[in-house]
């Protein structure tokens, strides 16, 4: 597990802490959504998970190893994998498949097996057909499946996404979704940043950070029920559950709708 | 007055064995008040068409004309690029923003920044000083849209303005677009097509680098057919009045918002039954 006990973080240079007195522990196998509104200091506590920074004050354990323990770094970077909001802060290859070979070569993968993996994660993420191109090169959207590639072919134990479909298309996010179901299904605990309430629901649970501090840790479905959090955490409802909640309005229950085909499903029966 | 491209084709390293064609006889007018949407799925072409209309690329064939003129004047065409961290370079958000206005010599200069500033949700005296660089992933987005807005340009390309940004930010970020737009053209590419349908003029749809689909908004929610087989998705409010239809139910007019949309089917319903 990830334990974060009593985590305290404040920028170098910065007037006020990002994260204040943060708890929380993140089970093997477990998925969690991170929401909360902009600055709120998601992707700072997602890089205090890997050891990318360190706290000033608490601690975070990742299976048995401090994070602040230099000697095992490595060992936390390879259990925690972790996805960063913006792809160019991550691709470090010359070409695609080597971008997404880099993390397993570094952890010492033998041959056969690292090129199956790359070709796994490049596949999965359909990048296939783009192995040799520059990343540099790439489109936006193209460059954000390259990032979560990379981080598949380590195969973490835990694997941290920053917000990995804000510059998707639809099929590109299911694709993502999809995927993450699969590595959950396999024992991989997810821990999925997003500002896409529809997304948050596919999590057991949700954590809703509010000016560096835990406002909300339970279920989606009590979150999205109760209006006034969400609005004093500045969310909201997927477009969806809106129209959910309005039919509901005018006597027609459509139940726990969550797709279009749903809301008509439940209306016209075929 | 208005921003014109005529057919427009462009292939990234024309000549090279990597020459790989990202856009095909494409066109497009945007003037003054309107709202154009550019959606297509990731690698359509979309970013290419933004730097094909900004003068950042030369297109290999077709014109592009501002205002009659061919585009590069300083001030009339501002671009926000997808990945708004590329666009920072000063030591501060405030001289970030204040760097455009300035150059244009606008005697209000400061205030433009200011005024541009506050209208993304991110006020000068608490963000003014910070450095670009360190700013959160919305809060960078913000920024970058602050640093067109204050140079009152009159076409606006917009990459994606509102990816990652939570609602508040959403909601300020529309409101000063709405602003701008009383006097400048704004073009908005998007993957979230949903907050932006009910105020655009116009919709273009690309697809491997053409045009799928090229109307009115009205055009597009009454027939969405080219749209979808061009691999687009509807926005979930929609599709359930579409999918309605298609189970029988009247429904005149499709709605965008829930509310009306939950009207149209609960009417629908009942005149079903
Ligand atoms: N390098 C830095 N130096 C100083 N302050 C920073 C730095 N990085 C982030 N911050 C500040 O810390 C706070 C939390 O930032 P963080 O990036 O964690 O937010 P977030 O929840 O991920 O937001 P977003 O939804 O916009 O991505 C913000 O107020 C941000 O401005
Ligand atoms: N500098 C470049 N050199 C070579 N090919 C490029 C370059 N930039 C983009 N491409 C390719 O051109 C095509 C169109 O790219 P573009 O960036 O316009 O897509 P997009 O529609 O903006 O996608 P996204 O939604 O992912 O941002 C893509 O296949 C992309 O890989
Ligand atoms: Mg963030
Ligand atoms: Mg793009």
């Amino acid at each position: 597990m990830i334990a974060v006990e009593d985590v305290t973080y404040t920028y170098p240079g910065a007037g006020s802490p990002a994260l204040l007195g943060i708890s929380a522990v993140i089970e093997p196998g477990s998925w969690t959504a991170l929401v909360g509104a902009n600055g709120s200091g998601k992707s700072t506590l997602a890089r205090l998970l890997n050891g990318l920074l360190i706290s000033s004050e608490g601690r975070v354990v990742v299976d048995g190893m401090d994070t602040t323990d230099e000697d095992r770094a490595w060992d936390v970077r390879s259990r925690v994998g972790l996805v960063l909001q913006n792809p160019d802060n991550q691709i470090v290859g010359t070409v695609v498949e080597e971008d997404v070979a880099f993390g397993p070569e570094n952890l010492g993968v033998p041959r056969d097996e690292l090129r199956r993996r790359v070709d796994e994660a490049i596949a999965a993420v359909r990048l296939t057909g783009l192995e040799r191109r520059e990343p540099h090169l790439l489109s936006e959207g193209q460059k954000q499946r390259l990032a979560i590639a990379g981080a598949l072919a380590m195969r973490p134990a835990y694997l941290v996404l920053d917000e990995p479909t804000a510059m998707l298309d639809a099929d590109g996010r299911s694709d993502v979704l999809d995927v993450l179901r699969e590595l959950q299904a396999a024992g991989t605990a997810i821990i999925h940043i997003t500002h896409d309430l529809a997304e948050a629901l596919l999590a057991q649970r949700v954590i809703a950070l509010q000016r560096g501090t835990i406002a909300y840790d339970g279920s989606a479905t009590a979150l999205l029920a109760d209006d006034a959090l969400m609005n004093a955490l500045g969310l909201e409802a997927p477009p969806i559950a809106r129209l959910a909640s309005a039919l509901r309005g005018a006597g027609l229950d459509v139940g726990a709708a969550r797709t279009a085909e749903d809301v008509v499903e439940a209306l016209w029966p075929s | 007055m208005a921003l014109v491209a005529d057919a427009l084709s462009y292939t990234y390293g024309s000549g090279t064995a990597f020459a790989a064609s990202a856009l095909t006889d494409v066109s497009l007018a945007l003037e003054p008040g309107e709202l154009v949407l550019v959606v297509g799925a990731t690698g359509s072409g979309k970013s290419t068409l933004l730097r094909l209309l900004s003068g950042l690329l030369e297109p290999d064939a077709g014109t592009v004309l501002v205002d009659g003129e061919k585009p590069g004047r300083p001030g009339r065409v501002g671009i926000v690029f997808q990945n708004p961290e590329t666009q920072f370079f000063a030591e501060t958000v405030f001289d970030d923003v204040l760097f455009g206005p300035r150059n244009l010599r606008f005697p209000d200069a400061e205030d433009a920044a200011r005024e541009a500033l506050a209208s993304v949700g991110l006020p000068a005296e608490s963000f003014g000083d910070r450095s670009p660089f360190t700013l959160s992933g919305g809060e960078a987005r913000r920024v970058a849209v602050a640093d067109v807005l204050a140079m009152r340009p009159a076409y606006l390309l917009l990459d994606e303005p509102t990816a990652g940004l939570d609602r508040e930010g959403r909601d300020a970020v529309l409101a000063a677009i709405a602003v701008a737009r009383e006097r400048a053209g704004v073009l908005v590419v998007t993957h979230d097509p949903e907050q932006f349908l009910p105020v655009a003029t116009r919709v273009l749809a690309l697809a491997s680098g053409s045009a799928a689909f090229d109307g009115s908004v009205g055009e597009l929610l009454e027939d969405p057919v080219p749209y979808e087989r061009a691999g687009l998705s509807l926005p979930d409010v929609v599709k359930a009045q579409v999918l309605a239809r298609a189970r029988g139910a009247a429904i005149s007019s499709i709605a965008l918002d829930p509310v009306r949309a939950a009207a149209n089917l609960a009417e629908a319903r009942g005149a079903l039954r």
